[in-house]
């Protein structure tokens, strides 16, 4: 457990809820394309994206809404790299402690299927 | 028992493994329920009994600690196969509560009592000189050797008593209540997945290893490791918890590992690791269908968790992030999939075979354990899916009386919880439906299991073969002949005199 007791920015953790938000739609949308595509690296991605969503809402208040309001945006690394972006708004010591590995992971995901 | 009991743990391990193929020998004559009630006591005392035999992996130089074995991890996959099967069963009227096997009972207090032994008079880890651990390496294969030959006999026996029951029901065109054909085709599909695990470790050592001439194989891959450790948290989770989230992540990590699978095998059928024809004909096709059922079913989960409950399982989540990054660092490039060339250099394609039939038995097991938790009642799901899956079941049921004109006479959900989209209890014909699917999903990983039964065989064949200079047949012998199906009959084969 983390000994970091600063308070987490607000709009930080708005923004946070967002990025879950875009996880979570980026994952759905990356495994509905898997239903008509074979390809494994589209299951890797769909699976890289479950984890992600799953270690932002770790980050969250237990019974964060995941899915409202959906993002419009229908390409799962497009709504992966506005998470990205969305990280960049505010200073790491704003967000909750242990969003520095989620920006990992969102990082990683990027590096691997849109370098 | 009277007076105290002076026996050694070398002579407790020997007598469990003797009465494993005693019970073997009267299989015929057994009864399967007390057999099975009795089976998760004895997987829990081996599990217990190996933990506290001494380490055979060196200490690591930071920490000291030990990491597991391949044999260790396969050991701790199949306890935790063991219980999420023995937790499900509870409860049912099959195989009910009652008394138990006497004689798995007496492995199970052997294996006991020699934890007991190990614990009481264990120093604190010197190293371990050579005789000692050629008696250790002994010793976990007379454990393992046990649980093989266990399984195998309660496996017969509850194959028995399914065959016993079909033809009751092809008599009578019913059972009577506490005779479920299903629990019984379940649980004897689930041993039979333990028996060729458990046959899969021992492949190669028995019974060389209990003459001290074994050598510990290399360290597994990461991907082998990934997997044991993803099977074993997933049955953790699954029989810990009962959510749709942590189904999902299941189901999808589960497409994911068999993606892989597909591609592993492809690359060592290509190369003649593995026999091309029953690749194509077999082996390809059953994992692609099993592939397609686990997604089939990872869309159900989606629909079915509430927004609010999407967060899943810290420790499963963990042990799918190692499998997927296992996974991907052996078959990806980049963004595309790694030429056969490169995924040859990455890994032993020669191991690609007893890989694949051990991620299928996990599979099926795995299945199975969905299955269970779409009959547990304490299931529930997202409000608006609930509906939309009661609409859409009944709506394809002509005779039924609750729709008319294709909309329902009654509201399966209530307004507020669909606003909220909270969880709310399932409706038994939309248990059914997921029941049903899940019933699909268990056939075809059971398909798919058994079109990797032959695959080291055929390797084997292969590669001697190949030493002959003869062209190669790879038709592999007859199903009957290998391995962990050589012991269908009812009877102990060859190796199981020793």
């Amino acid at each position: 457990m983390s000994a970091d007791q600063r308070p987490t920015d607000p709009d930080a953790a708005n923004s946070l809820g967002t990025v879950a938000r875009l996880l979570a739609r980026a994952s759905d949308l990356a495994w509905d394309q898997a239903a008509t595509n074979p390809d494994p690296v589209l299951r890797l991605l769909g699976l890289g994206l479950d984890l992600a969503t799953s270690q932002a809402l770790e980050l969250l208040p237990a019974g964060t809404d995941a899915d409202q309001p959906a993002p419009a945006e229908t390409d799962p690394l497009k709504l992966l790299r506005a998470a990205e972006e969305l990280t960049r708004l505010y200073r790491i010591e704003d967000f909750p402690p242990g969003t520095s590995h989620l920006i990992a992971t969102i990082c990683d995901l990027l590096n691997e299927h849109a370098p | 028992m009277t007076g105290r009991d002076k026996r050694s743990v070398g002579e407790l391990l020997l007598e469990s493994d003797h009465m494993a193929r005693s019970i073997l020998m009267d299989v015929d004559e057994m009864d399967a329920a007390m057999m099975l009630r009795t089976w998760g006591e004895v997987v829990q005392a081996a599990g217990e009994l190996w933990q506290a035999l001494p380490p055979v992996t060196p200490p690591q130089p930071l920490t000291g600690e030990h990491l597991p074995d391949s044999t260790d991890l396969a050991i701790q996959q199949l306890a935790a196969r063991s219980e999420a099967m023995h937790r499900t069963g509870r409860g049912r009227a099959w195989p009910g509560d009652g008394p138990a096997d006497e004689r798995l009972l007496r492995i199970a207090e052997s294996f006991a009592r020699a934890a007991d032994l190990i614990s009481r008079h264990a120093t604190a880890s010197p190293p371990l000189s050579e005789p000692e651990q050629r008696d250790l390496q002994a010793a976990r294969t007379r454990i393992m050797h046990t649980l093989y030959i266990g399984s195998h006999g309660v496996a017969v026996a509850v194959g028995q008593r399914a065959r016993e029951l079909e033809m009751k029901m092809a008599a009578r065109g019913a059972l009577t209540s506490g005779d479920s054909l299903r629990h019984s085709r379940a649980a004897h599909a689930r041993l039979t997945a333990f028996e060729q695990h458990a046959g899969a470790v021992l492949k190669g050592t028995y019974p060389r290893a209990l003459a001290g001439e074994h050598r510990e194989p290399p360290a597994a891959t990461r991907l082998a490791h990934a997997l044991a450790s993803w099977d074993i948290q997933a049955h953790r989770t699954l029989t810990r918890r009962l959510n749709t989230a942590d189904l999902m992540l299941t189901a999808r990590t589960q497409s994911v590992v068999l993606a892989a699978c597909t591609t592993l095998t492809r690359v060592a059928a290509d190369v003649g690791q593995l026999d091309r024809q029953q690749y194509t004909t077999r082996l390809s096709p059953a994992v692609e269908t099993s592939q397609e059922r686990w997604e089939t079913m990872a869309r159900l989960w989606k629909d079915l968790t509430p927004p609010h409950s999407r967060r899943v399982d810290t420790d499963l989540a963990r042990a799918a992030l190692e499998t997927r990054a296992a996974v991907h660092e052996l078959i990806s490039d980049g963004t595309t999939i790694a030429h056969a060339s490169a995924i040859a250099q990455r890994t032993d394609l020669s191991r690609i075979g007893r890989l694949t039939q051990q991620v299928l038995a996990t599979n099926l097991d795995l299945a199975h354990a969905t299955h269970d938790a779409t009959t547990n009642p304490e299931l529930t799901g997202a409000a608006r899916a609930v509906n939309a899956l009661a609409i859409a079941t009944r709506r394809h049921d002509p005779r039924d009386v609750q729709t008319r004109d294709d909309s329902p006479l009654a509201a399966w959900v209530t307004p507020r919880d669909l606003l909220a989209n909270r969880a709310v209890p399932l409706p038994d014909h939309v248990r059914s439906s997921l029941t049903a699917a899940a019933g699909s999903l268990v056939d075809a990983n059971m398909t798919a299991m058994s079109a990797a039964a032959s695959l080291d065989h055929v390797s084997a064949q292969d590669s001697q073969t190949r030493q002959n200079g003869e062209p190669s047949a790879r038709r592999g012998r007859a199903l009957q002949d290998r391995l962990p199906n050589s012991m269908s009959t009812g009877r102990p084969a060859s190796r199981c005199e020793r």
